[in-house]
């Protein structure tokens, strides 16, 4: 059953719809938040909101929009919000999304051929330089990359012009590819 | 054009924004320009290493609590019953609801941040409370809570 007909069973109070769509949208909702920069907590918060909105029947899709974008512009929305209110220290420890075998740290990873060494060294580095960013543009990130968003759905989300938003980008990527870079020179004595 | 030029079409190919006249022209300045290349390829290295960042799974049971739309409208006309104290508690989880709670402070960033954004060049008008608003206004003049 497609995101549109969910929506519309759930107008008329149909809870089995609604539980589809939460399972559907809760993962990759969740993670957008999170590699926005919102802690853990305030992630699950945010999760809780948008879900109470959706079945406090606050939305309304328009018919040119998908409710990916839509579910998208209102995570985005609510995003906003909570990156007024927080300090950057609340903001998550990215190293924490990247749990390569850190989980409680009270089994030391087996040791990895250096091939797979560097491969791990390497994603744990992509993530520090993620952290590096504006939260707003890991938001834009998000949206184009996990969200699968236009630059057109990410303007008209985000209040952005398209323009914009292909400049953050951009500068993102560009930013991201300087650090690994430097740390691909800086490792390549090996 | 320059290289960053080219290097700007690399990223908007990459989103399948590009259109074809500069698809053609990208493809062949990457023809020539080693440099370019290298940084083709390195976007999508940072691609496959996006795709491998690790999700993290929700809490279980986070949802649950939720109601789902038919308790959702149960429970308004209980609230609606029992009084003002309950009514109260209506009107505070339909703010929440409806996103309607005030935005207090505006402290999103370090001075680092603002710096990178103040440089960037497409300052306009944005939206109160979008995310362009949050990126083109640094903290300057705002209180935290
Ligand atoms: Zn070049």
């Amino acid at each position: 059953m497609d995101d549109r007909a969910l929506i519309r069973r759930i107008g008329k109070g149909d809870e089995h719809a609604f539980r589809i769509l939460a399972d559907r949208y809760r993962r990759p909702l969740y993670n957008f938040f999170l590699r926005s920069g919102a802690s853990i907590e305030d992630s699950e918060d945010l999760l809780q909101q948008l879900f109470m909105k959706l079945v406090g029947g606050s939305y309304e899709v328009r018919e040119d929009a998908s409710f990916k974008t839509y579910i998208y512009r209102v995570a985005a929305n609510l995003l906003i919000d909570h990156m007024r209110r927080s300090r950057r220290a609340d903001f998550v420890d990215f190293d924490s999304l990247y749990g390569d075998g850190e989980t409680g740290g009270a089994r030391a990873p087996a040791p990895l051929p250096d091939e797979e060494a560097e491969a791990s060294e390497l994603r744990e580095r992509y993530a520090a330089a993620l952290e590096t960013l504006p939260a707003p543009w890991r938001a834009v990130l998000e949206l184009r990359v996990t969200a699968e968003m236009s630059y057109k759905e990410i303007a008209e989300s985000t209040g952005l012009t398209v323009g914009a938003v292909e400049s953050i980008l951009f500068r993102a990527r560009e930013r991201l590819s300087g650090i690994l870079g430097e740390f691909r020179a800086g490792g390549a004595g090996r | 054009m320059n290289c960053r030029d080219f290097r700007k079409l690399v990223s908007k190919r990459m989103d399948g924004e590009a259109t074809r006249p500069e698809e053609e022209t990208l493809r062949l300045h990457l023809e020539s320009c080693a440099d370019c290349r290298a940084f083709s390829e390195s976007l999508a290295a940072i691609a496959g290493l996006h795709r491998g960042l690790a999700e993290l799974e929700p809490r279980a049971g986070l949802l649950e609590t939720i109601p789902g739309p038919k308790r959702f409208a149960e429970h308004l006309s209980i609230w609606w019953k029992t009084g003002i104290a309950a009514a109260a508690a209506a009107v505070v989880l339909l703010g929440i609801m409806t996103g309607g709670y005030v935005a207090a402070g505006f402290s999103a960033g370090t001075s680092a941040d603002q710096a990178e954004v103040s440089e960037l060049d497409y300052l306009g008008a944005y939206p109160p409370g979008s995310l362009g608003e949050a990126l083109m206004s640094p903290a300057e003049g705002e209180d935290d809570v």
